[in-house]
């Protein structure tokens, strides 16, 4: 039976200050925007900013004072590993607004609610990076992808960008549909819906079916295949912005919940659920970047290449070494400057030219020798070419991946690596070499710069001077190091 | 306190080298200049404060500039080890090379790419002391690759000229195949040991079997021998010549070439197992000391002439080393850094004075009108000749008597005949630029001029210290130099031969006689008789031309090499264009095709059989009417379809368990 008594002391609310600072924001930022008349949405976006900004310090300062704690009933957890998801989307939202300054201006109406549907997502996948129970898992994912359903469709003249809203929208309703089964089905075998009460559980039946429903939920918000068919179609048809921000937020506070259920509810089920990764892991890498190869649109083009992130990230799930841990939580970071830069990007390039097609890169050097420097960067740092960020994260799991002797898995992830080179090195070489058709200069506006410059920043810094950030993953995964122990992985093979 | 001076050395040049590289347009060639050679005298002063310390301390110290990657027990450090090898070697980049920095300014006064010319002259600065000062192959190796890429540069920096960007080039390609060598060097080590650290590496060096230490040996000697331009890879070296003088006397004289000795020594404890190896340094060392010094005797290019010497002298090192002398090997390495330096500067004072003229055989008689200049060439010309008591006699005679100890009497003999040349050389090279007539261009005889300042107050220090140097090293075996590389540099379980002082002064005065003989024959037959060189090459002219065309080893390598190497890649052109391309465009057409049958198959075959089992039939009528495109339905099929076979996974994963011992219900 669940029963809830709530009793919250001050100190308790505490560890719920940044959620809670960050609504009030919201809501302060929501009432500007209808009671001041001649306040401009360029305004609303820097405050918006500054809320996240003043999250993101609340959230390093408790990060650096090591302020823990649980509450309700465990439902919410804080501690390092939640703190490194919040402070990853606080940062990824506060570049996602930034690029969106540009793209807002020439919304017709609801310029001021935009942002405040960016933020309130925000707010949601930090619940998400806090959820500690299958019932906050369904709450705070409902709560984040709300926003979204409503952000993917904000064209409302676009019907492509309806097109998407509704596709989303509705794959969104059926995966959770999914969670809701996984979730009674878990709650019926084990009796408990908190992550830690499950640890030890005996398997059945059930639960397997159970935990891989709520895998597939999960995987349909990281786009694992095959639970990916959303992506293509939505990462096109919604505005690029916020194409951006689904690109990486949600994929992390998702991330954040797989960890913490696999890690710690599912420890003593590690055999069975290393070879689901396994398998999610090698057919989301070939997929992505296989059919990656043949797009002719760029928003296309990335939503497969992140498909293919994704079977990289899954290499550490696969490991299911607190390495592995370590090793996602870095290359998420890397992932974050790489890609929300090279979106960055591709924003500055479509208010311009109005394209998304690749085509219309021809001769970017010509036309923005900064821009086009900056795309080169960012995709040499998606395909791993040292000394970029992409390069250390990539070879963090492969050397979790190898430490588990995964070895099918490495050869695939190496072979990928290759063919992920070919259509980075397309985009590549329509830029540096092929003739522009129109030779007019690409100018971008600042806050598009800064966006650009933090993403050629944390991809030059990350790669050549890791060893901080690479320690702060460490350290937000200690409480891994006694309960995952490293177990030979593929000798469970089903009938083997 | 001591690790922020260790990394300040190499960071100075580097800010010198981001500052110039990205703001030196903005700004005038003076303040460029300043930041250039100034940045090279902060990372000096540094390298005398670390010097000190480990004067006080010479135990081994590892400073860790930061970790790049570690993980699982990968551990890739940018590091530095700082024991007396790495100060004196970072004592004689820094110092000779701030010297040339200086020199530099004036040199280089008035030209286009001035900027440019600092900002590589200091990324080579951080390249070369990265080599010396790294505590682990990968920095050395991150070096070794640094130096030759600004060697490249800075040999084709007057790139309209067609000679050096082909010289450079040229000097590219050599030193590639050397790094190949050195590149597979290091594989077999972390093969081997699990670990490129030197520390730890060296401490496991006696676990190798004597065939794995030849070979990892052998590997880096590839390396060293294309660095270093010893035979057969030396031919790059006199090319290199194309380059502006600083960079000869900097990179092809002083440091970058010394780098395969430096290499050599640091891995004596890895080469102490491998006599063959040991052997094949010596008599590699040996035959080019001698070889390269034959070549010398003809040329008639002042700086050509200097980098045969140099060529030759490296041969010298390799030499020492062959015969277990490591100590003898640095100490050499140090005063030719001296006096080499010194002799390409002085030759580019006189280049300068005579606007350009290399030719020998255009010079004459310029000691009066250049006094400054010519005494310090004649400096020069003495220590390398090897008169008591300049720096090379000491260690040149050093080199020979540890040949003549060990009984290696073959490589005595070579080196012996190769000091007789090189003294006959040296002095030849100062009769000609500075005796007897002028055969100077009339046109730019009026123009001789002695060079600034800037540039002879450089010279003058460096002559001082090719006067002095050698006295470090004074009294042979035992001087300051010996106990200070003492622990870094003796050679593992070699017997020590005592050497009697007669034997040590019988070979001094032996020496000093090959020293004299030479200088008297180039008096005789550049003073004296003038006539006699002429007499000579005609009386024996296959000689004479075999020597003047270099024994036609660039024709021989162009022969055996290079023109099958452009066959083969005009073949390789023919058959990427017709059978590989083709190949690449059959892929490309078989991947569009196959993707298309996927997208087809997906459509009409996957998603018409969904369609007919009617899964969803109102949500695609619905959406297709709104939209005109809606295959949600088709989305969420394949999420069932997927989560279907993860659940089968699991199913039958329960229904395998038992037998795999995994708990079940």
């Amino acid at each position: 039976m669940l029963t809830f008594n709530l009793t919250l002391s001050g100190s308790d609310l505490l560890l719920l200050l940044p959620e809670i600072f960050l609504t009030l924001w919201l809501c302060v930022v929501l009432c500007l925007d209808f009671s001041l008349k001649r306040i401009t949405h360029q305004q609303l976006a820097y405050l918006s900013i500054g809320g996240l900004g003043i999250t993101g310090l609340m959230l390093i300062g408790m990060d650096v004072t090591g302020i823990t704690g649980a509450l309700f009933k465990n439902m919410f957890v804080l501690d390092h590993l939640a703190l490194f998801f919040k402070i990853l989307v606080v940062l990824a939202t506060a570049l996602v607004v930034f690029m969106s300054i540009d793209y807002v201006r020439d919304f017709r109406f609801f310029k001021g609610e935009y942002y405040c549907m960016v933020v309130m997502s925000a707010i949601g996948m930090m619940f998400m990076a806090s959820s500690n129970d299958l019932l906050s898992v369904f709450v705070t994912l409902e709560f984040s992808t709300f926003g979204f359903y409503v952000l993917v469709a904000y064209l409302r003249d676009d019907i492509r960008s309806s097109e998407a809203g509704l596709k989303f929208f509705i794959l969104g309703v059926f995966a959770a549909g999914l969670l809701a089964y996984g979730i009674s089905l878990v709650y019926g075998e084990t009796g408990t819906m908190v992550f830690s009460e499950m640890a030890g559980n005996q398997g059945s039946y059930g639960l397997a079916i159970g935990f891989i429903l709520i895998f597939a939920a999960l995987g349909f918000k990281i786009g694992a295949v095959p639970f990916h068919s959303w992506i293509p179609d939505t990462y096109q048809g919604a505005p690029t912005p916020v194409t951006a921000f689904l690109s990486i937020a949600p994929k992390g506070a998702a991330l954040a919940i797989l960890i913490r259920m696999f890690y710690v509810a599912l420890a003593s089920f590690k055999p069975m659920w290393v070879v689901v990764f396994v398998l999610a892991s090698i057919v989301s890498m070939t997929y992505g970047n296989v059919v990656a190869i043949a797009q002719k649109n760029i928003k296309r083009l990335l939503a497969y290449s992140g498909i293919a992130q994704i079977g990289n990230i899954m290499i550490g799930l696969a490991a299911g070494t607190k390495q592995g841990s370590d090793a996602i939580m870095f290359f998420l970071l890397t992932y974050l400057f790489a890609n929300l830069g090279a979106f960055a990007v591709i924003i500055a390039v479509s208010q311009v030219i109005r394209s998304d097609e690749i085509e219309d890169y021809n001769g970017l050097n010509r036309r923005s020798p900064f821009l086009a420097a900056a795309m080169l960067l960012f995709l040499l740092s998606l395909a791993g070419v040292p000394p970029l960020a992409g390069f250390i994260g990539k070879l963090y799991l492969f050397v979790a991946a190898m430490e588990q002797e995964l070895y099918t898995l490495l050869v695939v992830g190496l072979v990928n690596i290759v063919i992920s080179m070919y259509y980075y090195l397309i985009v590549v070489k329509k830029m540096y070499i092929n003739e522009p058709t129109d030779p007019s200069p690409i100018a971008a506006s600042m806050p598009i710069k800064v966006a650009v410059y933090v993403g050629i920043a944390g991809t030059l810094v990350l790669g050549i001077y890791p060893g901080p950030f690479i320690d702060w993953a460490v350290d937000a995964t200690l409480m891994f190091s006694n309960i995952v122990a490293p177990v030979a992985a593929l000798s469970v093979l089903p009938g083997s | 306190m001591f690790d922020l001076l260790v990394i300040l050395i190499p960071l100075f040049p580097l800010l010198a080298v981001l500052v110039n590289g990205l703001a030196g347009h903005r700004y005038s060639h003076e303040l460029a200049g300043r930041i250039a050679f100034g940045s090279v005298g902060l990372s000096f002063l540094c390298t005398l404060g670390v010097f000190g310390s480990v004067l006080g301390n010479p135990e081994p110290r590892e400073v860790v500039a930061y970790s790049w990657i570690f993980g699982g027990n990968l551990s890739i450090d940018l590091a530095f080890l700082i024991d007396p090898l790495t100060t004196i070697m970072l004592l004689v980049v820094t110092g000779v090379g701030f010297l040339i920095h200086v020199y530099s300014i004036g040199y280089m006064h008035g030209e286009e790419g001035f900027t440019r010319f600092f900002t590589y002259m200091n990324l080579f600065m951080v390249s070369m002391l990265l080599l010396v000062m790294g505590n682990n192959y990968v920095v050395l190796f991150i070096g070794w690759e640094g130096v030759g890429l600004c060697s490249y540069l800075l040999i084709g920096y007057y790139y309209d000229k067609i000679s050096a960007g082909k010289a450079a080039t040229k000097a590219f390609v050599v030193n590639r195949i050397g790094d190949a060598g050195f590149l597979v060097a290091i594989f077999l080590i972390f093969s081997h040991f699990g670990t490129l650290d030197y520390t730890s590496v060296m401490a496991k060096a006696s676990t190798l079997s004597t065939g794995m230490a030849t070979a990892i040996t052998l590997c880096l000697l590839v390396g060293a021998f294309g660095k270093s331009a010893q035979l057969p890879l030396y031919t790059w070296l006199p090319d290199a010549m194309e380059g502006p003088t600083p960079v000869s006397a900097l990179i092809h004289a002083a440091t970058m070439v010394t780098a395969g000795v430096y290499m050599v020594v640091r891995n004596h404890a890895l080469f102490d197992m491998a006599p063959v190896s040991l052997a094949t340094v010596g008599i590699i060392g040996g035959v080019t000391a001698l070889f390269a010094a034959t070549i010398g005797l003809v040329q008639n290019d002042i700086k050509r002439v200097l980098a045969y010497s140099t060529v030759s002298q490296l041969g010298y090192m390799f030499l020492a080393c062959g015969v277990g002398g490591y100590i003898a090997a640095i100490f050499h390495l140090v005063t030719h850094a001296f006096f080499k330096a010194l002799l390409f500067l002085s030759a580019g004072s006189v280049i300068h004075a005579l606007g350009g003229e290399q030719d020998i055989r255009k010079m004459g008689g310029l000691h009066d009108k250049i006094p400054t200049t010519y005494w310090v060439f004649l400096i020069g010309t003495l220590a390398i000749a090897g008169i008591p008591p300049l720096a090379g006699f000491w260690s040149k005679d050093e080199i020979l008597a540890h040949a003549f100890v060990n009984g290696q009497y073959h490589l005595y003999l070579f080196a012996a005949v190769g000091a007789f040349l090189t003294s006959f050389y040296m002095f030849r090279l100062t009769y000609l630029t500075f005796y007897g007539s002028s055969r100077v261009d009339p046109h730019v005889a009026h123009h001789i001029h002695e060079s600034p300042p800037v540039m002879t107050v450089p010279l003058m220090i460096l002559a001082g210290l090719a006067v002095l140097g050698g006295f470090l090293g004074v009294p042979p075996e035992h001087g300051w130099f010996h106990g200070f590389l003492h622990d870094v540099a003796t050679p593992v379980g070699a017997e020590h031969h005592e050497v009697s002082v007669g034997l040590t002064l019988g070979l001094m005065t032996v020496a000093i006689g090959i020293a004299l003989g030479g200088w008297y024959l180039a008096h005789y037959m550049y003073s004296i008789r003038p006539a006699t060189a002429n007499e000579m090459a005609e009386k024996s002219p296959q000689v004479y031309t075999t020597l003047l065309n270099k024994y036609y080893v660039d024709e021989a390598y162009d022969k055996l090499f290079v023109e099958p190497c452009k066959k083969l890649g005009l073949l390789w052109d023919w058959f990427d264009r017709h059978i590989l391309d083709r190949f690449v465009v059959g892929v490309g057409h078989g991947t569009d095709i196959s993707a298309a049958a996927i997208t087809w198959t997906e459509k009409h075959v996957l998603y018409a059989g969904l369609n007919v089992i009617g899964y969803g039939h109102h949500l695609a009528a619905w959406a297709w009417r709104k939209l005109q495109s809606g295959q949600v339905h088709h989305y969420a099929a394949v999420i069932i379809i997927g989560l279907a076979i993860l659940i089968h996974l699991a199913v039958v994963w329960y229904a395998g368990g038992s037998s795999t011992g995994l708990p079940t219900r």
